[in-house]
């Protein structure tokens, strides 16, 4: 996650005229408009609202009071529309900004700073105005911190929940409030709802909020009279409904009041014509292009209103269901093709201003099995060029007819950006989605299964039939590792905190040490599933959404909210970290313990408590073993094997939605700190350093090249991690200069998807990296370099060669 | 002024006697790569070159027997290496943990590459029998599938073993991957030409057109080669490639020659290559614990370079710079 907004790098000469269609000029000032934003720090706006109405409203049934809160934001936002805007909607009172939660409230009490997902810059208490601190700490605060328990928080209400030996291992000291987490688990444990999901958009462009409405009222005037729990949800979701549709009139209002004032003759005439689309929609269906593409966008500026700070709200692969209008409105001569790219480029920007991440997918299958591309997903290609920032996530779905005209275009966006776009195996996505049915979910079919689309990072969600992800937490497998090579004790924790699987001495071949990790990785995941069961209560309790219940599918037929277990699909996500390390670790004392015998079990447990003071030659011993990313089978076999257990122990494990929990192979950053509890391990990774980062080979670990990292990884069962699995790749964008750079990429795209690998995305190498290099060469001898017509080892090179590197690489050479 | 041809180590004739002669010894496999030939390809380095150009950027390929390659940067003294040498080839050098081999003494065997704790010593040359290299490059082969890639023979010089390398080829050819080949074209004619009808694609050198420069440069003379690649291109399809190094044969006489010797060879010529020289190789002279004579030699700029593929254009003959 990076906090930079601008992703124009230019990598390479070849791809500066990649676009085949001029950017217009309005496209152009929008862009650096947004560069030159501000970031407005936090705002406790939302957070008075929210407080006024949750202490107006202590009588009502909590979903009740979570509409109020809602449909009170929805009336109350200010509805800012920006210069030469075209898609107009903000989420909050400036486009750059974080809402404060309530589970901040303790942490900024306690003099501690908030990094916020999106912008990444800190704030704490001292950074807010005097009448603000006033507030929060005299008439917001006392509010949530109720009897001193702060259960009224999610925070406070998870710690309440959490019986003892739970709390061991979440917690390092629960004495000060907020308390210290412990890293062996994660979750989270606070800070509001996760988003990570699709919504209805389609239906929401068919039939209009006030299409979903009338469902509703239907349902309800079905129901049996006598206050229950799904009337309760219907009207909630009623009270919710009303106000999202009074949100595109608010906007419109805005729109002719700036007209009335405007001087110059064609903008107020842009004005006036905002001003007639958003009084249609998202409240009634849209009729054209505009209007579909202002109300999805208006849809999800609602959706964050209700569950600030949500990640990933995802709008997710627009080519399919905004194809029609935009071929309606060409055939009509409504617009012209010039004129539809140019409200693409604008809406690309404008996802700048919702939650972050939200993830834009084209390519991939139609509900039939077709090929999916259509010119809308090179349309939206384009604007990823023209916009170049860090929103929104994009990803090409590729499948064996994936159109070759696609992929280069693709190709072009990736020797042109630093990060995007992403490419997924549209084949495995739709495996994974079947495969959901076998692990406790309901059948999925086929045509929903093609239909899926990346949310996040690119968990794969039904759009509209799904609940969104509860997430479960990290789970961190390198720390079963040491767990099963001490009988249970952390080395971190200095205490028993897993299951005693036997002295490891004591065991006389290398299937009992495996069998032994399976126990203790089932006795710990068991553990972390009773956690995170008792934490998506707390959200049921806490935090449901009626708005966002009600553009999912079954949740309005059920009158039940998503988080009660409304929607079709239910399920929670666990995501694994530390597969590589726990993998090589086995390999290596498969090689030197029992196939060598260079070395014994308590010799090599010696050493691991020492974090290898004085056995130096056993540790290279360790470092030499083979290791995954090499295309070697020795090395691959364990990492697919602890890879497979973890899918298999995770998708045991039930939800209290009626669902179940999938395998996330995506740790993003809790490969740092879940590394810091960990001791030494026999892969030859020293204490409380990094994992690996996600299911990638350990760093400086693959010395083989790009296509034998394809091939290792291709012999991890993806489809079984059945929210995805992350693969980075490192390239050097000097590879775009090569003849047939272009073309040579697609072929590795393509071979890349015949692997059956879900995920790749690619770290072009910066100068950062490369300076980085020259700093710590251990951590980066796989570095491989394009150089002069051949390929060669930067850490290697000599340091004034080094250095020119870096300067080819920054000045765009 | 007289170049003197490096030679800091000897080689040992015994050691390519009594290796079997169904193994060749391999430098290093390069997956992934992207310079010799179309697609993705992997290449094969072969260890051993006739030649010792003064420009070499590859001089680990140069010697025909394994060798130890010292990285000094990550040596922290330990002297584990100094212990286990059979040879006693390792000794303390004058610089505070460093240690420096006796070439002369070393045999290849990498007893002190096993033993080295920090990385700092590797072993240049593995023998492979022509099936146990086939499954190597196999591994790709979803790749050059996809690409239209396959495999490139280099070096070093990979005609010095031609049997072995014949073997392998026809492995490739059986299965319809690809061939390609670099070759330096110093060889028998029956060597090269042994090769030449499993290869869908031969690189071959072009130094010098002048023949006391280019054994003044390379330490053989250039009357073999250039008859060589005459013979080659009536058979196969044939890149011409052009080091171009300031101070050898970057003149305008030199490429004008080398471009009217290259338009005689008719349509199997597929295009020709300047390839600018380059520093890139400096750090593994070092590595070899060998001296580096080019220190004061420039790359050539881009618009000489530019220059001279026009130049070679107005023959009529395709011409890029860079592999």
């Amino acid at each position: 996650m990076e906090a930079v907004k601008d992703c124009g790098k230019i990598h390479s000469p070849t791809s500066t005229n990649v676009s085949t269609s001029p950017m217009r000029k309005r496209v152009k000032r929008l862009r650096e408009n947004h560069l030159k934003l501000k970031y407005d720090g936090a705002s406790i706006d939302r957070l008075r609202i929210e407080t006024r109405v949750m202490s107006q409203t202590e009588d009502e049934p909590m979903v009740m009071r979570r509409a109020k809160v809602f449909a009170a934001v929805a009336r109350q936002m200010p509805t800012v529309i920006l210069p030469d805007e075209l898609i107009v909607g903000h989420a909050g009172i400036k486009p750059l900004y974080e809402d404060v939660i309530p589970d901040d409230i303790p942490v900024l009490l306690a003099g501690k700073k908030i990094t916020p997902v999106k912008e990444q810059v800190a704030y704490a208490f001292e950074d807010f105005d005097p009448e603000d601190q006033r507030a929060l700490k005299e008439e917001i605060a006392p509010y949530w911190r109720g009897n001193g328990d702060w259960a009224r928080t999610q925070l406070g209400s998870n710690l309440k929940v959490l019986p003892g030996y739970l709390k061991e291992l979440f917690l390092v000291d629960d004495t000060a409030f907020p308390p210290k987490r412990s890293m062996i688990y994660t979750s989270f444990i606070k800070g509001g709802h996760y988003g990570h999901n699709s919504a209805n958009y389609k239906k929401v462009l068919e039939v209009g909020l006030s299409g979903i409405a009338r469902e509703a009222q239907e349902k309800l005037a079905s129901l049996p009279s006598g206050n229950t729990k799904e009337k309760q949800f219907l009207e909630s979701a009623l009270t919710a409904l009303e106000a999202a549709m009074e949100a595109g009139g608010r906007f419109a209002a805005q729109a002719r009041k700036l007209a009335e004032s405007e001087k110059d003759e064609a903008r107020r005439t842009e004005l006036l014509k905002i001003a007639q689309v958003c009084e249609h929609v998202p409240a009634q269906p849209a009729r054209n292009l505009h209007e579909a593409l202002q109300s999805i966008f208006l849809l999800q500026v609602l959706l964050y209103w209700e569950s600030p700070r949500s990640m990933s709200q995802t709008p997710g692969r627009i080519d399919q269901y905004l194809y029609k209008y935009y071929r309606n409105d060409i055939d009509s001569g409504v617009l012209t093709a010039e004129e539809a790219q140019e409200l693409f480029d604008c809406y690309f920007i404008k996802l700048s201003h919702v939650s972050y991440g939200s993830h834009i997918s084209v390519g991939g299958y139609g509900p039939d099995g077709r090929d999916g591309t259509n010119e809308v997903s090179h349309m939206l290609i384009e604007s990823m060029k023209h916009v170049r920032l860090v929103e929104p996530f994009f990803s090409i779905l590729v499948h064996a007819r994936t159109p070759e005209s696609l992929l280069i275009r693709a190709a072009e966006l990736s020797s042109f950006c630093s990060s995007h776009p992403v490419y997924l195996n549209a084949d495995t996505l739709t495996t994974m989605m079947l495969a959901r049915g076998t692990q406790g979910g309901p059948c999925v079919t086929l045509p929903l299964a093609r239909q899926a689309t990346p949310a996040g990072c690119y968990e794969p969600v039904i759009p509209g039939q799904d609940s969104g992800y509860m997430f479960g937490g990290f789970f961190n497998m390198a720390a079963v590792m040491e767990l099963t090579l001490t009988n249970g004790y952390s080395r971190y924790y200095k205490k028993k905190i897993g299951m005693e699987t036997g002295d490891p001495s004591t065991f006389t071949t290398f299937e009992e040490l495996k069998d032994a990790y399976h126990k203790q990785l089932a006795h710990m995941m068991k553990h972390f599933n009773d956690a995170s069961n008792l934490f998506e209560r707390v959200f049921a309790d806490l935090l449901p959404t009626p708005f966002e219940s009600s553009v999912i599918e079954g949740c309005i037929e059920k009158a039940r909210s998503r988080e009660e277990g409304g929607a079709l699909f239910n399920f929670k996500q666990i995501v694994g970290a530390g597969s590589t390390d726990a993998g090589d670790s086995l390999t290596a004392v498969r090689k030197l313990v029992y196939e060598d015998k260079t070395v014994s079990m308590k010799e090599l447990c010696e050493a691991l408590e020492n974090n290898f003071e004085g056995h130096e030659l056993l540790l290279k011993q360790l470092c030499k073993a083979p290791k995954f990313g090499n295309d070697d089978d020795y090395a691959d076999e364990q990492v697919a094997w602890v890879s497979h257990i973890f899918a298999e122990e995770v998708a045991k494990q039930p939800n209290t939605r009626g669902g179940f929990s999938i395998p996330l192979g995506a740790p993003l950053q809790y490969y740092l700190f879940g590394g810091r509890v960990v001791g030494a391990l026999p892969s030859g990774r020293s204490e409380w350093q990094a994992l690996s980062d996600a299911w990638s080979p350990s760093a400086g670990c693959d010395t083989k090249g790009p296509t034998a990292v394809l091939a290792s990884m291709g012999k991890i069962d993806n489809a079984e991690l059945t929210a995805g699995v992350t693969l980075n790749l490192r390239f050097d964008p000097g590879f775009f200069k090569l003849k047939d750079g272009i073309r040579r990429f697609t072929h590795f795209i393509r071979s890349f998807a015949d692997q059956g690998i879900f995920h790749v995305q690619f770290n072009m190498v910066d100068g950062e990296t490369l300076r980085d290099a020259q700093k710590n060469p251990d951590q980066y001898r796989d570095l491989v370099v394009k150089v002069a017509g051949y390929s060669a080892y930067y850490t290697r090179l000599l340091k004034p060669l080094q250095d020119g590197i870096i300067a080819r690489t920054e000045h765009k050479l | 002024m007289k170049r003197v041809r490096p030679l800091d180590y000897i080689p040992d004739p015994t050691s390519m006697l009594a290796m079997n002669v169904q193994k060749g010894l391999v430098h290093k496999i390069e997956r992934f790569s992207l310079h010799d030939g179309p697609g993705i390809r992997t290449l094969i380095v072969m260890k051993g070159c006739p030649l010792r150009c003064h420009w070499c950027s590859s001089p680990y390929t140069q010697n025909p027997n394994p060798e130890i390659l010292y990285i000094r940067s990550r040596c922290k003294g330990c002297g584990q290496c100094l212990e286990t040498c059979p040879q006693k080839a390792i000794t303390r050098s004058g610089a505070p943990s460093q240690v420096q081999t006796k070439r002369v003494l070393c045999i290849g065997c990498g007893d002190c590459v096993e033993v080295c704790v920090n990385q700092a010593r590797e072993l240049s040359g593995r023998y492979y029998t022509p099936e146990e290299l086939f499954r190597e490059i196999e591994k790709d082969e979803a790749f050059y599938r996809r690409s239209g890639g396959g495999v490139t023979v280099g070096g070093g010089e990979p005609t010095l073993q031609a049997e072995f390398v014949g073997d392998f080829l026809s492995l490739c050819r059986s299965h319809f991957i690809h061939a390609a080949m670099e070759t330096c074209a110093f060889t028998s004619w029956e060597k090269l030409a042994s090769l030449l009808d499993s290869l869908d694609l031969v690189y071959m050198d072009l130094k010098h057109m002048d023949e006391e420069r280019h054994s003044e440069w390379t330490g053989v003379s250039n009357r073999r080669i250039l008859e060589n690649i005459r013979k080659a291109a009536r058979r196969n399809q044939v890149v011409l490639r052009i080091p171009v190094v300031p101070g050898f044969n970057n003149t305008v006489e030199n490429i004008s020659a080398s471009a009217r010797f290259a338009k005689k060879l008719g349509n199997n010529l597929l295009r020709l290559e300047l390839l600018p020289y380059h520093p890139f190789g400096i750090h593994k002279y070092e590595e070899l614990e060998r001296s580096y004579t080019l220190d004061a030699v420039q790359p050539p700029a881009d618009e000489h370079m530019a220059n001279l593929r026009a130049m070679v254009r107005s023959f009529g003959i395709d011409c890029q710079i860079g592999g």
